[in-house]
């Protein structure tokens, strides 16, 4: 059976019960079925990446002229990172089960997880900062059509932007994990009414920020950070939400 | 008796649902122990609990000497199928038994080879597309080529046919005979799982009504068939499970076996000793009333 051939071999061991770490393991786990976060997001990146290039280029030749030398700059990079989100929460509805059948710990398999979300945040912070640099050394492809390397984010090099995408995309996957443990924790009645206080606390503090004219504040605390500081605060977010979501794991069951 | 699971006064609630009231058990090691017991009897939550899958409300549990929760040292030796497992989405079998090789430390490739061939299971299928059975066949073949040190199967036959089932208890029993280990086998097929068990364990409305070995649970209660004088002098002080009249004659189930002196007098009066099968004895246990009592109640008795 040739789909057998990689399976690691232990027939040759003690009868005696090997104890050894399991996070290797559990960090394999997540690549079981190399579709879910190997090709999905690679497939997503490209594609994509060749949407907005492709509409960049369409607006070049149709706007011509009237459009002059501006820059046509697209979203679009954020897709694989909302991706990436959908799939760390398939990891925690589909993946979960399976990893306690195979008796993980919720310790272990957290931190096989986070060790793979990690592994897939920083390709894709590599990945998004080699086609930053690619857009800016080809002027967008000859057309100003640029999907990664957007004014701000890259101010501060191709370097710094893909630690801000890697950190960004940890952070979100480690969200997309939280909601689908969430899920599976409490009722769907709960669920919702947790969603409504989170939108109310946040409209609170946005009130309260224009109330008391704050947003110029706050925007220019974010442009001091420049990326490679957002970059920081959000693999903080990320590293809370490892924290988080072992405790919401902790006591989940099958 | 070495255990290789000890409970003791455990219970879980569910919100206003108790599904296990104080229970305490023991399992013997290396034993293939059968856990019987009505649709919501507290079979699955039992060895989620034991398998460190879901946590007591009240109570301790142990398994191979020590807390199976969030315990990598003890975790490894126990493989817990269910009957509804799920996969991760897009697995084919093969995925799945590469993730369990690298899991389970006594994993035996070959065995899992041999039992995907036996239970011809798809290569290319992914395992949400196959069928009932194939699927089930599937946690199958996990459970027994894990060599687990403890393993429970939760109704691991559902949509597997008749030629299938047998397979997995052939396999099964094989498997065991070469590398003892301690088994446990949730059931509805009562039956079909006699032949396999050592040890029974019935439970119902989240009490333990039965823990003794399948061979003196046997001869535990008989039916008795003829007139109903005749039944009725037999039966004495002993608990009647069940009782089927059909005019002067009746079926009566008892428990408590019979001594010489009575099946002496069974003779006489002509009265038709009818031996209780597993699946009888399960039924008329739990279909007592309510309050029928309890393991211990039921040892006084007998």
């Amino acid at each position: 059976m040739s789909t057998m051939e990689s399976a690691p071999d232990i027939r040759a061991r003690p009868e005696s019960t090997v104890i050894r770490s399991r996070i290797p393991a559990a960090f394999r786990l997540q690549f079981a079925v190399p579709g879910q976060l190997i090709w999905v997001p690679l497939i997503v990146f490209l594609a994509s990446w060749a949407i907005g290039t492709g509409i960049g280029l369409w607006i070049q030749q149709v706007a011509g002229a009237q459009n002059g030398e501006a820059a046509t700059m697209t979203g679009a990079s954020q897709a694989t990172v909302w991706t990436l989100g959908f799939l760390a929460a398939y990891v925690a509805s589909h993946t979960f089960p399976f990893a306690l059948a195979l008796s993980y710990s919720r310790r272990v398999f957290m931190i096989g997880v986070s060790l793979a979300f990690a592994v897939v945040a920083a390709a894709f912070g590599v990945g998004a900062g080699l086609a930053a640099q690619l857009e800016e050394l080809t002027d967008g492809f000859g057309a100003e059509a640029y999907t990664f390397a957007v004014p701000f984010l890259v101010d501060d090099g191709t370097i710094a932007f893909g630690l801000f995408a890697a950190a960004l995309t940890f952070a979100v996957m480690q969200f997309g994990f939280f909601w689908a443990s969430l899920y599976r924790r409490v009722t769907l009645i709960l669920l919702w009414t947790l969603i409504i206080v989170i939108v109310a606390v946040l409209a609170v503090a946005a009130m309260l920020v224009t109330t008391y004219d704050g947003w110029p504040t706050v925007f220019r605390w974010v442009v001091e950070q420049h990326v490679a500081g957002l970059a920081g605060w959000l693999g903080l977010v990320g590293l809370l939400g490892v924290a988080v979501n072992y405790a919401l794991i902790r006591r989940s069951t099958a | 008796m070495e255990a290789a699971v000890e409970v003791r006064d455990l219970t879980r609630r569910y919100g206003d649902t108790l599904a296990l009231d104080r229970v305490s058990l023991s399992l013997e090691r290396d034993v293939i122990h059968g856990l019987l017991g009505r649709n919501g009897a507290g079979k699955t939550t039992l060895m989620s609990l034991m398998t460190a899958q879901d946590w007591p409300s009240t109570g301790d549990v142990e398994v191979l000497g020590q807390r199976p929760h969030e315990n990598e040292k003890v975790l490894p030796r126990i493989c817990f199928v269910r009957e509804d497992q799920r996969y991760i989405d897009d697995a084919r079998a093969a995925h799945a038994f590469r993730a369990a090789a690298r899991a389970f430390p006594r994993w035996d490739q070959a065995v899992a080879d041999r039992l995907m061939a036996d239970f011809r299971v798809p290569e290319r299928t992914r395992i949400k597309k196959m069928s009932k059975g194939q699927r089930s066949a599937v946690g199958v073949i996990i459970g027994i080529a894990s060599r687990a040190e403890v393993t429970f199967f939760d109704e691991p036959y559902m949509g597997l046919d008749a030629v299938a089932r047998q397979l997995f208890y052939d396999r099964l029993l094989e498997d065991y005979a070469e590398h003892p280990r301690t088994i446990v086998l949730s059931s509805h097929l009562i039956d079909e799982i006699a032949h396999l068990v050592e040890n029974v364990v019935v439970i119902d409305g989240g009490r333990i009504l039965v823990d003794e070995p399948a061979e003196a649970l046997r001869g535990r209660a008989v039916t008795l068939v003829g007139r109903a004088e005749a039944v009725e002098e037999i039966v004495g002080s002993r608990e009647v499970l069940h009782r089927e009249a059909l005019g002067r004659m009746v079926r009566t189930t008892v428990l408590g076996a019979l001594d010489d002196a009575e099946r002496h007098r069974v003779d006489e009066l002509d009265v038709d000793l009818v031996p209780v099968s597993l699946q009888q004895l399960v039924v008329r246990l739990t279909s007592r009333e309510a309050g029928g009592g309890d393991a211990q109640e039921l040892e006084e008795k007998s």
